[in-house]
Formats: C-alpha cells, structure tokens, sequence
C-alpha cells in the first residue's frame, strides 16, 4: 500500500512537471511565435531551477525537459488540448517505468518524449479511419 | 560537415560543462543551445540559426551523457553518429517532438554498446 502510494506521487509529480513543459512549449512557439529550438532551450532553463526534493531528486526537472521536447510538435501533429494531457499522461508513465533504467544515457528523455508523440499519433490515425 | 562540427560541439560543450557543480545537465544542454542560437541569429541570421542550433540541441541531448557511462572520445563518436543519424531520420521525422532525442539516444547506445562489446573482447583475449 506505501509502495503504490509512493509511485503514485512520484508519477503525479512527474505528470505536472511534463505537463508543464509540454504546454510552455507548445505555447510558446505556437502562440508567441518562438523558434522551436530556442521554446524548448527555455523550457528547460526554467525547469532546472525548479526545488530538488531528497524525495524526487531532479525527476521534475528532467520530466519537465522531457515534456519540452515532446513540446515541440507542430500544430499538424497536435491538433486539441486534450492531446496535450494524453501525451502528458502517457510522457509521465514511461517516465515512472524508466525511473531505473538507462540512467545516464543521453537521449533518454527526448526518446520518452517521441514515444509519447508517436503513441497518440498513431491512435488518432487507428481511430480516424476506423 | 558543418552539421557533424555543430553536433560535436553541442555534445562536447554540453558535456564538460555539465561536470560542474552548479551546472547540471539539463541547464548545460539548455543554456548552451540558447547561447548557440543568439550567437548564429546574430551573426549570421535567423534561418540559419533555426537549422544549425536545432542539430547543435541535438548534439547537447547526446552531451548529457553522465560521465561514467562515455568518456569524453565517446560522447564525440557518439555526437558524430548522431550528425549522421539525424540527416537520415530527421527528414521523415519532421513536426514530431522528440526526434531529435530519440536520434541522440541512438547514438549514445550505440556508441555506448560498442565500448561495452570491445571491452569484454579485450577482457577475453588477455585470459582465454
């Protein structure tokens, strides 16, 4: 019961935190017209100024980068609001599951981010023709 | 060419800076990608500054790699085959976020796998 309650925080957390970077992007270089490369950058300073907890170490801020990368979609690719929270739910999932693997390899979390993307993606096609 | 310079000096900057201890990865591979674009969009322009610091943020991603998993040669190997992979994949990628990391995480584990494979050969033919 304390595990789960445990993961369960630890991937709300990790959900807010994606949320947070996927929306700032997005908004950034869609709303304000901010190059991609330069909303993402930004998105990612921000979240590494976000508290590091003895709980989650620097999981937000990690988690917060992986959901600006996811962020850079353009507007073809994510088309509603509630895309946004899917991938966001699915981002923060596959955070939690590979909080303990591939530590320390670069890409990790731009990889999380495009199999978030490309899960959605991939769902709305299936569901569209169907 | 000027892509593999861009995606080496992203890695390698990112990489050394991100040892320091104020300076996690995140912020490293952040702020040198914001400084990289400012620097290319002054001198050169916008257009050019959106493609090569989107390859130098690539390379920034492969940059992050902790320390104890590739040394400083590696993060270049890896660097340059992420130059290679992303003027590959990028092109059938284009609009999905993400590309770009998964180009990096490619690469790392590539490069990463090999270093582990020639380790253990070298291990096996000192005692066979």
């Amino acid at each position: 019961m304390q595990a789960i309650k445990k993961v369960s925080l630890f991937y709300g957390v990790k959900l807010l935190s994606f949320f947070f970077g996927l929306f700032g992007c997005f908004a950034l270089h869609q709303f304000l017209t901010v190059p991609v490369v330069v909303s993402a950058a930004t998105m990612g300073l921000v979240g590494s100024f976000l508290p590091t907890t003895t709980q989650f170490r620097h999981h937000p801020q990690a988690a917060m980068y992986a959901g600006a990368f996811a962020g850079m979609c353009s507007s073809d690719v994510i088309n509603s609001p509630y895309e946004l929270v899917v991938i966001s739910l699915i981002g923060a999932a596959i955070y939690t599951l590979l909080k303990n693997h591939f530590i320390g390899i670069g890409g990790k979390l731009g990889a999380i981010a495009f199999v978030s993307v490309a899960s959605v993606v991939l769902c709305t096609m299936v569901i569209s023709k169907w | 060419m000027l892509v593999l310079l861009f995606a080496i000096l992203g890695g390698v900057i990112t990489y050394k800076l991100s040892i320091l201890s104020w300076m996690n990865a995140i912020r490293a591979s952040s702020t040198c990608t914001l400084v990289c674009y400012l620097a290319i969009a002054y001198s050169a322009g916008t257009e050019t500054a959106n493609t090569y610091t989107s390859i130098f943020f690539g390379g920034s991603f492969v940059g992050m790699t902790s320390s104890h998993r590739l040394s400083s040669k590696g993060v270049v190997a890896a660097a340059c085959l992420f130059g290679v992979i992303s003027s590959l994949l990028l092109p059938f990628l284009e609009g999905v976020g993400g590309a770009l990391g998964v180009c990096a995480f490619i690469s790392v584990s590539a490069v990463h796998l090999t270093k582990m494979a020639a380790t253990r050969l070298s291990i096996k033919m000192r005692n066979p």
